[in-house]
């Protein structure tokens, strides 16, 4: 399911970049398919931003190279590229209007008074900013400067749309709108969207493809569903959807389960055991809302701690434990109902089902 | 007019406020005086500035001093504004140290700017006059320019030009699309305070502008040492209204220019 | 356009003042610092020949007189222009945008306008038979018309006249910028008025304050023509020697002297600035 090198419309191979002797991104390479919204997560400092800087061309790498449908355009200034960019703070020209902004790409090109105008109401309409075409972006809202800046930059049919963290200056239940009103313009264009952010559910709730970077590498690509269930590394499991991360020795092996033990009891996870050999450390990866809790110590593997203060947060309870070798573990219900008080000792269980192995060097590859 | 109660920051800001109008206001009065002593209220009159207009050496001056604003403030916008945009991109070593001396014209007391002048193009043999009044006002005004346009590069996302670029925009392009409307305003604002710097200097002019040329500030100055003539109100009076006009044009300008931030 | 790919596109822009710069500013002063070290001849001139004594002149009682005088009244002028300045500039941050605007523009108009004519201004009011005279003689504080005008009380009302405007933006400049929670704050805190006044207000608008000082004390050693025209010829500031050297005495080599000894001064106070600031751009400058 990977995209290869030949439905890719993008490819980057090994892009490189140092700032001031600090290396940002550790080459990259990268391949993204015609038409697929891509999104490149990652924290504040993992290279993300300045990655897609590189493809616009606004930034220069150091190495590496980035082909446009097969053709190389490194060393092509960002005017010649056939990619556009909306910028994190839309950049929208102060001193023109509405209509000047969006008109702005096709005026350079020379497209000739009745096409720009024709093109120019049907990129307003597309969204949703008809009659505003006199007004400054000064007298816009965010979401409206938004939908001005998304017009600008589809106005010139780039075959691919660079989006810096567009909705990171918006508020929550706006945020939530325009993922949905981007995801169906990109459906209904079939531009190749290529998405910067750092908030994982934005991420899962738009892309097909996402890419997680962090400290200038990919850690892991894959579709939402892939890096939601099937992290490969703490990191990953960690960022996108905070799992909890656990370690142990591997113990006891069959076909298709493992279990881990350590000082505080022992722990299940579904794997294929025919590569792990008995006695090897193992770490793994489980979301909160699968752990089960019980008073008394369950039949199969389990391990123990106690319960802290809880906090109710974005419709969940967040139930820290505090194992006996001091790890936090955070189990997550829904709802503000839990029948546990603070102190009280518990034992953690879960479906084999539920875990996962991460942080394998050997099945990386 | 809600509350009426007495507030000292209103008194205090009223009163010295009026104290600062006092002479201006001494000025314009006897400007329509009759009398030719600036001491007793004689009667409305024109008369000083019939002979305003009349005074040949004076006009002159005058003529000189707006000709001599024109020219240095033109030259200031010119190397101050290319200036401010070049130092914006540009990283090398010794920038502090040069932006330093780009601006100490205005750092420095006056005096010495004269002096030092006056000296140098002694040194040069240049012949005083207006070369080297062009050349001293020149280079006070450049940093007032500089430091006008460089305050609003500072202000503008750096993005914006992106943007042009992004879209299509050779580089020259994005510049005069971009980024020139956007710091016209404070090239504006520097060239209009650096006109009425040069317009009202006294001490760098006397240094460097020869014997046979005068500025107005230089005119008015000898006139009130050698007892004044009352033209001198009257012409300040249509300097003061001048001042007012260009002001509320300036005033204009900048508020034009943070509309579009 | 090759050829003025990158970077050299900007260094070509920053020529012209790269260029004026060097020739225009550094020379001159460069030359300045080399002629307070030569050898002054009366009537040709100077010669080229290192000496100190264009300096060591500047100990003789007169000069000495004159650089004491020239540096009280400097410091008169910008501590009087602090005190009434700093209120100012404080009650003026504190008012409606729209109150700023109107006051910026009240300020401003006098600023633009020539100073001379506002010093001629003073010129009439103070006069023996003027309006300040009549003024005190009507309201009964004096008896005989006072002599103000060629006095040095004179010249501080000029001086302090002609740099209040100075000192007003600067102050107003960073009070406009301050932050006033934290005022809020500290009254919350259990400060009182002036308390929260002394441990917040006034420390954060500090680097207005001495901007302001700054850009009255540099000046006002060397406006020499307020002394000139409100003192008559009775107070002899460092610009007016500096003019005089230059001019009638023509000893160019006691004059750059002078001068440098003042732009010495000058510097040290910028760069005393950028020490307890951090920045060296003055506030309210422009």
């Amino acid at each position: 399911m990977e995209p290869n090198e030949t439905d890719a419309i993008l490819q980057l191979r090994d892009v490189k970049k140092s700032f001031d002797g600090v290396e940002v991104l550790k080459g990259i390479s990268l391949c993204v398919r015609k038409g697929d919204f891509v999104t490149l997560l990652g924290s504040s400092g993992c290279g993300k931003t300045t990655l897609l800087r590189i493809i616009a061309g606004l930034t220069e790498p150091d190495g590496g190279q980035v082909l446009l449908e097969g053709h190389d355009v490194l060393g092509q200034p960002p005017e010649k590229r056939d990619v556009n960019t909306i910028f994190q703070n839309y950049a929208l020209f102060p001193h023109m209007t509405v209509y000047q902004n969006v008109a702005y790409a096709l005026k350079i090109r020379g497209v000739g008074k009745p096409e720009l105008d024709r093109r120019v109401r049907e990129m307003l309409s597309l969204v949703q900013m008809e009659g505003s075409e006199r007004k400054t972006p000064a007298q816009l809202s965010g979401g409206q400067r938004q939908r001005i800046a998304i017009a600008r930059a589809l106005i010139n049919e780039p075959k691919v749309l660079l989006l810096d963290e567009p909705l990171g200056a918006l508020d929550l239940q706006l945020r939530r709108q325009m993922q949905h009103e981007l995801k169906k313009l990109q459906k209904q264009l079939g531009t190749t969207f290529i998405y910067v952010t750092h908030d994982q559910e934005e991420a899962i709730n738009m892309s097909d493809r996402i890419v997680l970077l962090h400290d200038g590498g990919i850690e892991q690509q894959g579709t939402p569903n892939e890096i939601y269930d099937h992290p490969r590394t703490s990191y990953a499991a960690r960022f996108v959807g905070s799992a909890n991360v656990l370690h142990g020795t591997a113990e006891h092996i069959d076909g298709s389960s493992v279990t881990l033990r350590n000082d505080c009891g022992t722990m299940l996870s579904l794997t294929d055991g025919s590569q792990i050999r008995s006695g090897e450390s193992l770490s793994l990866a489980v979301r909160g809302e699968n752990i089960e809790i019980s008073r008394e110590k369950p039949a199969g593997a389990s391990i123990c701690g106690v319960v802290e203060a809880n906090s109710y947060a974005g419709g969940m309870l967040r139930i820290p434990v505090r194992l006996c070798d001091g790890t936090e573990v955070i189990i997550t219900r829904q709802g503000i109902h839990f029948d546990f008080s603070a102190g009280e000792t518990v034992h953690l269980s879960w479906p084999a089902e539920a875990a996962v192995l991460v942080d394998r060097e050997e099945v990386r590859s | 007019m809600k509350n009426k109660r007495f507030s000292f920051p209103a008194f205090y800001l009223a009163v010295v406020t009026l104290v600062t109008y006092l002479p201006i206001a001494v000025v314009v009065l006897f400007s329509f005086n009759d009398s030719k002593l600036s001491v007793a209220w004689k009667g409305f009159s024109l008369r000083w500035y019939e002979s305003l207009f009349r005074d040949a050496a004076l006009m002159e001056a005058l003529r000189n001093s707006l000709l001599l604003g024109l020219v240095s403030c033109a030259f200031a916008a010119v190397i101050g504004t290319l200036g401010a945009i070049g130092m914006a991109r540009v990283h090398y070593r010794s920038k502090a140290m040069m932006e330093y001396l780009s601006t100490m014209p205005i750092m420095l007391p006056e005096i010495i700017l004269g002096m030092v002048f006056m000296a140098f193009f002694s040194l040069l043999r240049l012949p005083f006059g207006w070369l080297t009044l062009i050349i001293a006002h020149t280079s006070f005004c450049i940093p007032y320019v500089y430091l006008m346009v460089k305050a609003r590069l500072v202000g503008i996302d750096k993005s914006i030009e992106e943007a042009a670029r992004d879209l299509g925009a050779s580089p020259v392009r994005a510049f005069f699309d971009i980024t020139l409307p956007l710091i016209l305003p404070a090239v504006a604002s520097g060239c209009i305070l650096s006109f009425a710097m040069s317009f009202d200097d006294v001490v760098i002019s006397i240094f460097v502008n020869g014997p046979t040329l005068s500025t107005l500030p230089i005119k008015v100055y000898t006139q009130i040492r050698t007892g004044v003539t009352p033209e001198i109100n009257a012409l300040c009076t249509i300097i003061l209204v001048s001042v007012i006009a260009i002001l509320l044009l300036s005033s204009a300008l900048r508020r034009k220019g943070r509309v579009e931030d | 356009m090759n050829a003025l790919k990158g970077a050299g596109r900007w260094w070509l822009c920053i020529a012209p003042m790269y260029l004026f710069t060097l020739v225009f500013v550094l020379g001159p002063v460069l030359y300045m610092v080399a002629v307070s070290f030569a050898q002054n001849e009366a009537g040709t001139g100077f010669r080229w020949a290192f000496t100190l004594e264009n300096f060591s002149k500047m100990r003789d009682p007169i000069y000495l007189q004159c650089f004491r005088e020239s540096f009280q009244l400097a410091l008169s002028t910008t501590v009087l222009n602090a005190l009434i300045g700093y209120p100012f500039g404080y009650f003026m941050g504190r008012l409606s945008a729209k109150g700023k605007r109107i006051m910026m523009f009240l300020i401003m108009v006098p600023f633009w306008t020539s100073s001379l004519i506002r010093l001629y201004g003073w010129l009439i009011l103070l006069q023996a038979k003027g309006a300040v005279n009549n003024l005190l003689l009507a309201l009964g504080i004096i008896d005989a018309p006072l002599k103000i005008l060629y006095t040095y009380p004179a010249v501080l009302i000029g001086m302090v006249y002609g740099l209040l405007p100075f000192m007003i933006l600067a102050v107003y400049t960073s009070v406009e910028k301050m932050d006033w929670t934290l005022v809020e704050a500290s009254r919350d805190l259990g400060a009182s008025r002036a308390k929260a006044f002394f441990t917040v207000t006034l420390p954060m608008t500090l680097p207005g304050l001495m901007s302001g000082v700054i850009l009255t004390f540099v000046p006002s050693m060397g406006l020499f023509f307020i002394a000139d025209l409100l003192g008559g010829n009775k107070i002899v500031l460092v610009g007016s020697l500096i003019q005089d050297q230059m001019t009638r005495g023509s000893n160019q080599p006691f004059a750059a002297a002078l001068a440098l000894v003042l732009a010495a001064m000058t510097t040290l106070m910028l760069w005393g600035y950028r020490k307890l600031t951090g920045t060296s751009e003055l506030e309210g400058m422009l």
